[in-house]
Formats: C-alpha cells, sequence, structure tokens
C-alpha cells in the first residue's frame, strides 16, 4: 500500500484523535474496502441506504478510469482498524473560478465511509474524514503550484453551505445550476493552513 | 491542530465537467509514463505550468538519473515559487 502522509482523525466513542493514513486509491483497494465493504450496513434499512448520493458509485471502475492519468490522484484515508473512512478522486486540469488565469485543484468525487455518517447511523465511528481529505486538497494545492486553491461543486445543503462559508470558501459559478459551487481562494487557503499549526 | 469544530463529512461529485471550465492552456499526454513519485512530480509541473515553456519527452525522461530529476524539479520549484508548507 503506498502511504502518501499520516494524518490524525478523530475518534468519536475515544473523543480525541488517533493516527491514520492518506493512501493511493487503488482498485484493488477500492474494490475490497470500499465496494465490497461500504455498504455492508445491516442496521441501516435499505430504503435508507438508497437515499444516500453514492449508494450506486462503482469506486473500482471510477479509480480504474483515472489512474493511469497524470492529471487526477484518487486517495483515501486508512484507519488504523485497516479500514478506509472515506475517499476522493482530485483533478488538477480545472480553471480557478476566482482567478480564471489559474489552476486550481478540483474536487471530483469524495465520499465519507457510510459507517462514519452521523445522518446515516447511530454510532458513527469517525468523525471528520471529510475535512481531512479536503486539507490534504489544498496541500496537493500548494504542491502543485496553484496556491491553495482547491474547488468543487455540491448539493445545496444548509449543513454543508455552513461549513463551506466558515472555512471560507466562496460561492461560485456552479458548473450546473442545481449545484452550489465553492473555491477556496490562495488566500483562505494560507488562513487554513496557518490555523493548522 | 484539528478543530473540533470544523469536523466536517460529506459526499459529493460524480457530474461530469464542462469544458468551458477545463484549462485550455494544457494538453495532458497520454504517452508518458511515469514510474516514480518523483516522475510523476516534474513531469505534472511540466504540464500544469506551461508558461515555463520546458518540453521533453518520454525518451528524455527514462534516460535522466534521479540526482538530474531531482534537481530539475527543485529548479522549476524555485522558478515557479512552490515551497513545501513547512517553510510557508
Amino acid at each position: 500500500m503506498n502511504i502518501l502522509e499520516e494524518i490524525q482523525i478523530w475518534r468519536i466513542s475515544e473523543n480525541r484523535t488517533i493516527k491514520a493514513k492518506i493512501v493511493e486509491l487503488t482498485r484493488d483497494i477500492a474494490q475490497t474496502k470500499i465496494d465490497g465493504r461500504w455498504w455492508d450496513l445491516t442496521d441501516v434499512p435499505r430504503s435508507k441506504r438508497k437515499k444516500e448520493n453514492d449508494n450506486h458509485w462503482n469506486w473500482t471502475r471510477n479509480v480504474g478510469l483515472h489512474r493511469n492519468q497524470i492529471l487526477w490522484e484518487c486517495v483515501a484515508v486508512l484507519s488504523a482498524e485497516n479500514e478506509i473512512e472515506g475517499a476522493m478522486i482530485v483533478r488538477f486540469d480545472v480553471k480557478s473560478r476566482i482567478e480564471s488565469d489559474e489552476g486550481c485543484v478540483y474536487v471530483d468525487l469524495l465520499s465519507t465511509a457510510p459507517r462514519n455518517r452521523d445522518w446515516l447511523v447511530d454510532k458513527p465511528i469517525y468523525k471528520g474524514i471529510g475535512t481531512e481529505l479536503l486539507y490534504w486538497a489544498v496541500r496537493k494545492s500548494f504542491e502543485l503550484g496553484f496556491n491553495g486553491r482547491v474547488a468543487l461543486d455540491a448539493d445545496p445543503k444548509p449543513k454543508t453551505l455552513e461549513f463551506y462559508q466558515n472555512r471560507r470558501f466562496q460561492k461560485v459559478v456552479p458548473i450546473y445550476e442545481e449545484l452550489i459551487g465553492y473555491e477556496l481562494s490562495a488566500e483562505n487557503a494560507e488562513i487554513w493552513v496557518s490555523e493548522r499549526r | 491542530m484539528i478543530n473540533k469544530n470544523e469536523l466536517f463529512d460529506d459526499v459529493l461529485g460524480g457530474r461530469e465537467i464542462p469544458k468551458d471550465f477545463l484549462r485550455d492552456d494544457i494538453v495532458e499526454s497520454n504517452h508518458l509514463i511515469v514510474s516514480s513519485a518523483l516522475d510523476k512530480r516534474m513531469v505534472r509541473s511540466v504540464i500544469l505550468h506551461p508558461k515555463l515553456k520546458v518540453k521533453f519527452r518520454n525518451n528524455d525522461l527514462a534516460s535522466l538519473g534521479e540526482p538530474t530529476k531531482k534537481s530539475f524539479v527543485e529548479d522549476i520549484e524555485y522558478v515557479l515559487g512552490i515551497k513545501p508548507l513547512s517553510e510557508k
């Protein structure tokens, strides 16, 4: 397994952070630890599981499509229990919508493992996997020379709006009108990094 | 440090991006095969920053030694002002 970085994630039952890893998401990992594992939630009714946007996503296929494309990257959060707690696919060939002559890291797919979703299960195991994946995207953006710019398009949910606005993402023109486009500017990416220190 | 108030989980994406939103100043080569993290870093730097006007072919990449590649990447990153986050 290709380990990219060591990170900390929040374990709810212990009310503290524990060590985890950002790893390269391969087809093998996607198949065995996401597609063949994530939706194995016997305590959650099928009707509730089916309402989740990503219930039908095939991560093995998605990773297979982009694994050899140099301007894409597939990553996941691996916990101490050797489980994938969240996954993300990003691409680097997208224009910034704040500074049109610049590039950014674009979040093409992002999912927290269903067992960690507080709106889906009674006792999620980890919290904040989405934040850690996004923060990795910010670091990647600095590494690629995009000065921390990260963009994404999300469904218009109040909780989502609150998070991105608190994190200083700015609303930008969305790729489709039913979505909300968000982008973290270079200036606000610097602030996020400095707050993490 | 993780701020407990910013812990967030989401599901997003899965939509095709219209061409208007993609950069038209870069070309992703399907012929470049990278075998290491350093190769990937070097190729990405060149593709994503076309104003640098650095050109190389796949056989150029294969013939370079690791120290040369590392030096090449460092030079590109210096010109672009890319610094490790720890130095910011």
